[in-house]
């Protein structure tokens, strides 16, 4: 929780003004003793810095098309020597039909097929054509319908990815999260809705990094679209502590 | 905690400046949204990157993709040669298929990972090249002079060049008017026509942001 000492610190946007060399209203008195706001002048500066040393040549330029294919070959040839590490063939046209599969077991194919295929796939990406649909095109198994990027909040380093994602039939909401404080209660997930005016609990986090809570059916994600992980003690009470310890907001 | 008190801490921490993606004043929820795309992006990669249970051969396309550009630019400006910086992306993504059960996305990110390797390839190049350059010239007092420019400095101003360039419009426009055009925001808000200090906090959250993810970028994990 923010104190009423924080309040004295310098204004975080004088204070980045500063780090670009600008004269502002910077509370120099303060900033003279604060070692806080030193060292974040200094982290600022050092990244003004820096942007300011890029020349034209650091900007960034992709690698000739035939080191992709140069790599494939390399790859695949690594890979008839030692079947266990060959990775499965894959269509990478952008309207593959295939849907995507899950499989633990690994078909051993012919790769030199899907190695040019994929080269020539890659081929039109580098052209730029077809760039954003490609990317746009990928899809992890399993289908993801939404997700959000946890960062920690109020001193928190608490972060990860919560995805809603589709399992036969109904939707989970699978909580990858690390860096959660040390807590003799536990942690427990909510959606909110963004003016926080109403909030369901999901379930707790269990111990280790990834949970996967379901979701009520039909919950309107498009209201209900933080993901908000609390700290609860053990004392029976069922509403939200208000310490929340990392949250982000849903994107489909 | 009744949801009043909470909508209070809410607003209170919003008020603190946080970057609050939960609370967020409704103007800068886009902004928010917008840059935390590419980040999830990323993230999400490496994951499926790290577990390679589903498509492989479409996840290290992507990674290749994504992250390409970045490592033949480092190794393009840390060698000087374009010929020895494709034979180095070519080693350094060789080596990622072939080691990526070694790479942990909780210990650090993908394209930290990468960079060591790079960083190893790199070594490996100018002290080849001090090899060669002692058995032609037979003059061991001087094998400093294939050492090459400092590899971190070099890592440090093309992620950022990378960074600046995922900012997003207008905050990209505005840092290119504050680092480059050497304006002041007070000339920036003029010339872009925006408020003072709408400009102000797009300078202090771009700054944020590139810092963030320049440390998430550069923060390496021993591979």
């Amino acid at each position: 929780m923010t104190s009423q000492h924080d309040q004295l610190h310098c204004d975080p946007d004088e204070l980045a003004l500063f780090a670009m060399g600008e004269t502002t209203h910077i509370d120099a008195d303060h900033l003279h003793q604060c070692g806080q706001c030193q060292s974040e002048a200094a982290s600022l500066r050092h990244v003004v810095r820096t942007a300011r040393s890029i020349e034209a040549d650091d900007h960034l330029t992709p690698p000739d098309s035939h080191v992709w294919n140069s790599i494939r070959t390399e790859i695949a040839s690594a890979a008839s020597e030692s079947p266990s590490v060959a990775p499965a063939a894959h269509d990478l046209s952008p309207h593959g039909s295939s849907a995507p599969v899950r499989s633990n077991v690994v078909p051993l194919r012919a790769r030199r097929g899907p190695w040019i295929a994929l080269a020539a796939a890659l081929g039109l990406v580098f052209g730029g054509v077809i760039t954003t649909t490609w990317w746009n095109s990928q899809t992890v198994s399993p289908a993801i319908i939404a997700q959000a990027e946890l960062t920690g909040l109020d001193g928190f380093t608490a972060s990860g990815i919560a995805q809603v994602q589709a399992r036969d039939g109904f939707e989970v909401l699978e909580v990858d999260v690390t860096g959660l404080p040390e807590t003799d209660g536990y942690f427990e997930v909510w959606l909110l809705t963004p003016d926080v005016d109403g909030m369901i609990s999901l379930g707790a986090l269990t111990g280790g990094s990834n949970t996967t809570l379901p979701l009520p059916p039909g919950v309107a994600l498009d209201q209900f679209s933080i993901v908000d992980i609390s700290e609860e003690k053990f004392d029976g009470d069922p509403t939200h502590s208000a310490i929340s310890v990392s949250r982000g907001e849903l994107a489909t | 905690m009744s949801l009043a008190e909470v909508v209070l801490l809410d607003h209170h921490r919003t008020r603190e400046g946080q970057l609050n993606t939960g609370g967020a004043v409704s103007g800068e929820r886009n902004l928010a949204a917008a840059s935390t795309d590419s980040t999830t992006r990323d993230h999400l990669l490496a994951r499926s990157f790290a577990a390679m249970d589903a498509d492989p051969d479409r996840i290290f396309a992507e990674v290749f993709q994504r992250w390409s550009p970045l490592i033949s630019t480092v190794a393009r400006r840390a060698t000087g040669s374009p010929d020895a910086a494709q034979e180095i992306t070519q080693q350094v993504f060789v080596s990622a298929w072939k080691s990526r059960a070694s790479f942990n996305p909780e210990a650090g990110s993908l394209p930290g990972w990468l960079l060591t390797i790079t960083r190893r390839r790199i070594a490996d190049y100018w002290e080849e090249r001090s090899r060669h350059n002692l058995l032609t010239s037979g003059d061991a007092d001087h094998p400093e002079q294939s050492i090459g420019p400092p590899t971190d400095d070099i890592i440090n101003r093309v992620v950022l060049a990378d960074e600046l360039s995922r900012l997003g419009e207008p905050p990209g426009e505005i840092m290119r008017l504050a680092f480059y055009a050497d304006m002041t925001h007070a000339e920036i808000a003029e010339q872009l026509g925006l408020p003072l200090g709408t400009v102000k906090s797009h300078i202090r959250r771009s700054l944020h942001r590139l810092r963030a993810r320049w440390e998430v970028t550069i923060d390496d994990q021993s591979a």
